[in-house]
């Protein structure tokens, strides 16, 4: 019986921390009809400034929460009205490409300004919990259920008490006419914005002695709100349209990771991505059309192909560096893209495979039309961050610590007792799975695999996204994926020019940013740190 | 008892002899000096020893197994460890992570418990990191353990390198001028360690410069000149050789 308390306890504090980080959410939705990508991360800002405020300016506890509420509150707003809002609020896809930016803008904030440091919150009125008839109550849980409840009040009372909350429901709801009603639209989508990162401020501020005290729960908590964003995304009345580019940007970025861990983590180039993009993609699609296997099970063993094909590469490329592996890399492309080509018994050649059909989970149909349920949009995006998570606990360990080695001193690494031809070839083997999987996901998608789709120029572009993200970091393969597959909608006037374009942003990328888009965030914000700490040691 | 057997060993660079009939045999708990003037070969017996370069011609035997043409990680997992002249630490890797990378080898998860972190791969890492802390202890780097390792000074860089040797367990530990950059009390400090290591069990061989000090601490001493051994027993028997004279300090009684 106490145990079930216990468990309600805890149910509610979390419950409690959900409902401030979700309400935030919400109040944008409503208001302004955008999807606030960043507000994950602003909600860890408003931790970690209110943690600044208490250690470093020794204000008190109320103090904290009032100036955290206000400073978030006004970083909210103008988020909104400079990046936000001239972005274009119809055009769903560049909003959610600024909101995604700024939920890398204000991760990297925090990593460059606060990571070093101890994060150590303290809890508002100490760690010692308290015994309620042999329940255990942390004094934190009361706290975050007490305010919560509050600032619940207190909403409800602004929207059907006060005028400025009835203005707000009214501007959301039909914004032409509140327009005729005298109500300002803009200055209510700045108060819901406001409004909404001064929430995820306290949310922050409340749930810091709890997570950032426990290593490892803050990214748990990244991964099932990315899990969440996925899952409702498509549901929120985005054109299907836009959802099958995003699909697409979703399998692109499958790739892009597996990619990212050759090129970025054990620093060897390939430049035949495509071909295990393309071994996946037939692989899974002759499996389902031609031996009537599931999509669930011609998906893995297409993974498993390109990837026993992979570990082949994997071992030729311990024979070559440098130029000569792009060399030999870029001939394992062509000469797949032949394969593709010239045995049509398995392939189909040039005609390619049409009528692929879609994949199938108990009967139900997964595609991106508005009745399915499950979308070909959570296949892509889901198995997405399987993948990444996956990736990220093996880089975690002694496998990143072991690439990390390799590439910066092969020969000691070797001294070290590290076999780094093993951990070469698991690179490119396990970069191929992960093409692999995003081929077979392309073929449910798109319905349709030639082997024109496979050639060098995908091979390329996948390289560019790696490289324009940012190598070496995960989330810069979804940035890199995205900016490939949602530019095109941007220049299709100009389709022809589309690689001429990113052929110039890839040069300048490397000339100008080594790191990609990522890294550029990083530095440019180490830079200023490094100013604002000289300048502290000056005055 | 020997550990250590060399027989015969050639190294050639494009007909330049390296290396040339070099034979010795190091046994357990030794501390054996190799000296010479500059390009001697000091360096490439090393590497030839440890793997990092195959040897033209010769054989290794060690712990009574034949090692000719395995590879540096190979003998590592044999208990043979090394480092090198100049310090080379993992620069983007902290410096406990540096220590952490040798004690791979001696992990017992796999890349399937890594994936999906299962409790075997926390326990392995935990542990990992646990033996990490006595090794940077030992060379006393323990309170610069999440320092980034090029932020390290010289002397700290060559103890970091001797820590990460010394995590992969090896019976046999080779160092390339371990003292090469120090200062004289960072010298004497580094004796004392190396000292203390042979006492833990691990035999050692060092490439010096400074004779006083390999006439302290060795108990065999090997002299090279031109890619031979032209001397070759303990600290007295080579300090009387007419050829080491005459090689290596023959500028000094001039």
């Amino acid at each position: 019986m106490t145990d079930l308390f216990q468990f309600l306890v805890s149910g509610f504090t979390i419950g409690s921390i959900y409902a401030l980080v979700g309400l935030g959410y919400y109040l944008v939705f409503i208001s302004t009809r955008v999807i606030n990508f960043a507000h994950g991360a602003l909600v860890q800002l408003g931790g970690v400034m209110a943690l600044s405020l208490l250690m470093s300016w020794s204000l008190a506890y109320p103090a904290v929460f009032l100036v955290t509420f206000f400073i978030m509150a006004a970083v909210g707003v103008l988020f909104e009205k400079f990046l936000v809002s001239p972005s274009g609020r119809e055009d769903v896809l560049t909003s959610i490409l600024m909101t995604v930016g700024g939920f890398i803008f204000f991760e990297q904030l925090i990593y460059v300004f606060w990571t070093k440091d101890e994060l150590l919150f303290p809890s508002i009125t100490g760690d010692r919990p308290l015994d309620a008839f042999g329940i255990m109550i942390m004094p934190q849980a009361l706290w975050i259920l007490g305010i919560t409840l509050v600032v619940l009040v207190l909403l409800w009372l602004f929207f059907s008490r006060t005028i400025h909350g009835s203005a707000m429901m009214a501007a959301a709801e039909k914004p032409e006419a509140a327009l005729l009603m005298g109500v300002s639209v803009k200055s209510m989508s700045s108060l819901a914005w406001g409004l909404a990162t001064g929430l995820a401020a306290l949310a922050g501020i409340l749930i810091a002695p709890i997570t950032l005290a426990i290593r490892g729960t803050r990214a748990k908590l990244g991964w099932l709100g990315a899990v969440a964003v996925v899952a409702v995304l498509p549901f929120l009345g985005i054109e299907v349209y836009t959802i099958q580019i995003l699909t697409l940007a979703g399998i692109y970025a499958i790739v892009a990771l597996g990619l990212n861990l050759v090129l970025g983590n054990a620093g060897q180039i390939s430049l035949g991505q495509a071909a295990f993009f393309g071994i996946g993609a037939y692989t899974t699609s002759q499996l389902m059309m031609k031996s009537g296997l599931p999509f669930f099970i011609g998906l893995p063993l297409g993974g498993v192909l390109a990837g026993v094909v992979g570990i082949g590469l994997g071992y030729l490329a311990l024979r070559f560096h440098g130029h000569y592996l792009a060399m030999v890399t870029l001939c394992f492309g062509l000469i797949a893209q032949v394969f593709f080509l010239e045995v049509p018994s398995l392939t189909n050649g040039a005609a390619g495979i049409a009528d692929i059909p879609s994949a199938r989970i108990a009967g139900m149909v997964i595609d991106n039309s508005p009745q399915a349920w499950l979308k070909t949009f959570h296949l892509a995006w889901l198995l997405f961050i399987a993948l990444a998570w996956l990736l990220n606990n093996l880089l975690s360990l002694q496998t990143g610590r072991a690439l990390a080695a390799l590439r910066d001193d092969p020969i000691a690494a070797e001294a070290s007792g590290l076999n780094i031809s093993a951990y070469k070839v698991q690179a490119f083997a396990i970069s191929a799975i992960l093409a692999g999987l995003a081929g077979g996901v392309y073929a449910v998608h798109t319905h349709y695999i030639g082997p024109e789709i496979f050639g060098v120029g995908a091979s390329l572009e996948f390289l560019i996204m790696v490289v324009v993200g940012g190598l070496g970091r995960p989330m810069g393969a979804v940035a890199g994926a995205l900016m490939l597959a949602v530019a095109p909608e941007f220049m299709r006037a100009y389709e022809e020019y589309r690689l001429l374009f990113f052929s110039i942003v890839l040069m300048a990328v490397v000339l100008a940013a080594p790191g990609g888009i990522w890294g550029l965030i990083t530095r440019a914000y180490a830079g200023v740190r490094a100013k604002v700490t000289q300048a502290d040691g000056a005055a | 008892m020997t550990l250590l057997n060399v027989q015969d060993l050639y190294k050639n660079f494009g007909g330049i002899l390296a290396l040339s009939q070099v034979s010795f045999q190091v046994a357990r708990g030794e501390i054996v000096g190799v000296i010479g003037p500059n390009g001697a070969g000091k360096t490439t017996l090393f590497n030839c020893v440890t793997g990092i370069e195959s040897p033209t011609r010769g054989r290794l035997r060690f712990k009574d197994l034949d090692l000719t043409g395995m590879t540096p990680h190979e003998l590592v997992r044999n208990g043979m460890a090394r480092t090198f002249q100049t310090a080379r630490a993992f620069h983007n890797l902290s410096v406990i992570e540096n220590v952490m990378v040798a004690r791979h080898i001696r992990s017992r998860s796999n890349i399937f418990y890594d994936l999906i972190t299962w409790p075997k791969a926390r326990r392995e890492e935990r542990a990992c990191r646990e033996r990490a802390i006595e090794y940077l202890a030992l060379v006393k780097l323990d309170e610069l353990a999440e320092t980034r390792a090029d932020q390290l000074t010289l002397s700290q860089a060559r103890r970091l390198e001797l820590a990460r040797a010394l995590a992969t367990e090896p019976e046999i530990l080779l160092l390339d001028e371990p003292c090469a950059g120090m200062d004289e009390i960072e010298r004497q400090e580094l004796c004392r360690l190396l000292t203390e290591v042979q006492q833990l069990g691990v035999t050692l061989m060092v490439i010096e410069h400074d004779i006083g000090m390999v006439v302290n601490l060795c108990t065999q001493i090997i002299v090279l000149n031109f890619g031979r051994i032209i001397a070759q027993g303990t600290p007295e028997e080579v300090q009387r050789d007419e050829q080491v004279l005459e090689a290596y300090l023959g500028d000094r009684s001039e």
